[in-house]
């Protein structure tokens, strides 16, 4: 028991440096996203003219093959890349342990194939609801910003604004970073989790917390390509 | 597992509670502040920042629910 806690420990602090390189990766991302958006308009591409009206079953299956596109590209980009990060953290900095990258690998796609059905049944529950009889008229049939090759909506809001999440998302990652490098002596985000974890109604609502971000984050939006 | 004063904890829920707060700001359109969906559709623009989104999520999914269990491993 107490080697696992020395080796939990250990694995903890090794994890500061691919937590730094998930930070690194993500700001230059955003900051490319506001390049995009803040530029001068005359230097933005012509989206072209935007499609007339078309049938709705047409529609609505080209959405479905936008979506289905961008969900697939979405996912095996996002576990390639992962894995790739993985292996090179396990060869380059620390060989964790037999079986973390079996692991990492068998994990995530369990987590994938778990969340799978779960997310195509919260698609279908959304698709049903908004069809209801009734119901006012949503947002517009295909948000400019989800078409391939068009830049997002014009809602604009302050770049500090902007700043101040980077800053926020900054100072989770800098005290996650100082409490891994055990510098200050002050639990990780992973105790707060264990603590939590602790208890079945925890496991249970931090699962459904983690199905909920990934369903918000990589679907529900798309789920407007298919509005009929 | 390690045991730490309670008042440690509180720095996470600070973070946290400030994080929430601005979230609440965005949401109630009072200060004209973005959501943080909004700063995750400007990550999302670009396709690596869609897939470190990706790998971030699965990970967080990984290092909390499925990391020391081995009933698919036989280690």
């Amino acid at each position: 028991m107490g080697q696992l806690t020395v080796l939990a420990a250990s694995t903890d602090r090794q994890a500061l440096i691919p937590m730094a390189a998930c930070y690194l990766i993500l700001m230059p991302a955003l900051a490319l996203g506001l390049r995009r958006l803040y530029r001068p308009q005359a230097t933005q591409p012509d989206p072209g003219p935007s499609p007339g009206p078309s049938p709705a079953g047409s529609r609505q299956r080209s959405g479905r093959a936008a979506l289905a596109r961008h969900v697939t590209s979405t996912v095996v980009g996002g576990y390639l890349l992962l894995i790739a990060v993985v292996v090179a953290y396990y060869y380059g900095v620390a060989r964790v342990g037999p079986g973390f990258l079996q692991s990492e690998v068998t994990g995530t796609a369990l987590l994938i194939g778990l969340a799978a059905p779960v997310f195509i049944a919260a698609s279908w529950l959304a698709g049903r609801l908004r069809r209801r009889p009734g119901r006012p008229a949503g947002p517009p049939l295909v948000p400019a910003d989800l078409l391939p090759g068009q830049e997002a909506s014009r809602a604009r809001h302050p770049l500090i604004g902007y700043l101040a999440w980077a800053v926020l998302f900054g100072a989770l990652f800098a005290w996650e970073g100082l409490a891994l490098a055990e510098v200050t002596g002050v639990p990780s985000f992973s105790d707060v989790v264990r603590v939590i974890m602790r208890y079945p109604v925890g496991r249970w609502a931090l699962f459904a917390l983690w199905l909920w971000a990934g369903w918000q984050v990589f679907i529900r939006r798309w789920l407007l390509l298919l509005r009929t | 597992m390690p045991r730490y004063p309670l008042i440690d904890y509180l720095v996470w829920v600070i973070l946290f509670g400030a994080l929430f707060a601005w979230e609440g700001l965005a949401l109630a359109q009072v200060t004209g502040v973005p959501a943080v969906s909004d700063v995750f559709r400007r990550i999302k623009r670009n396709p690596l920042g869609r897939w470190a989104l990706v790998a971030l999520w699965l990970w967080a999914g990984w290092h909390f629910f499925i990391r020391g269990w081995h009933f698919l491993l036989r280690a």
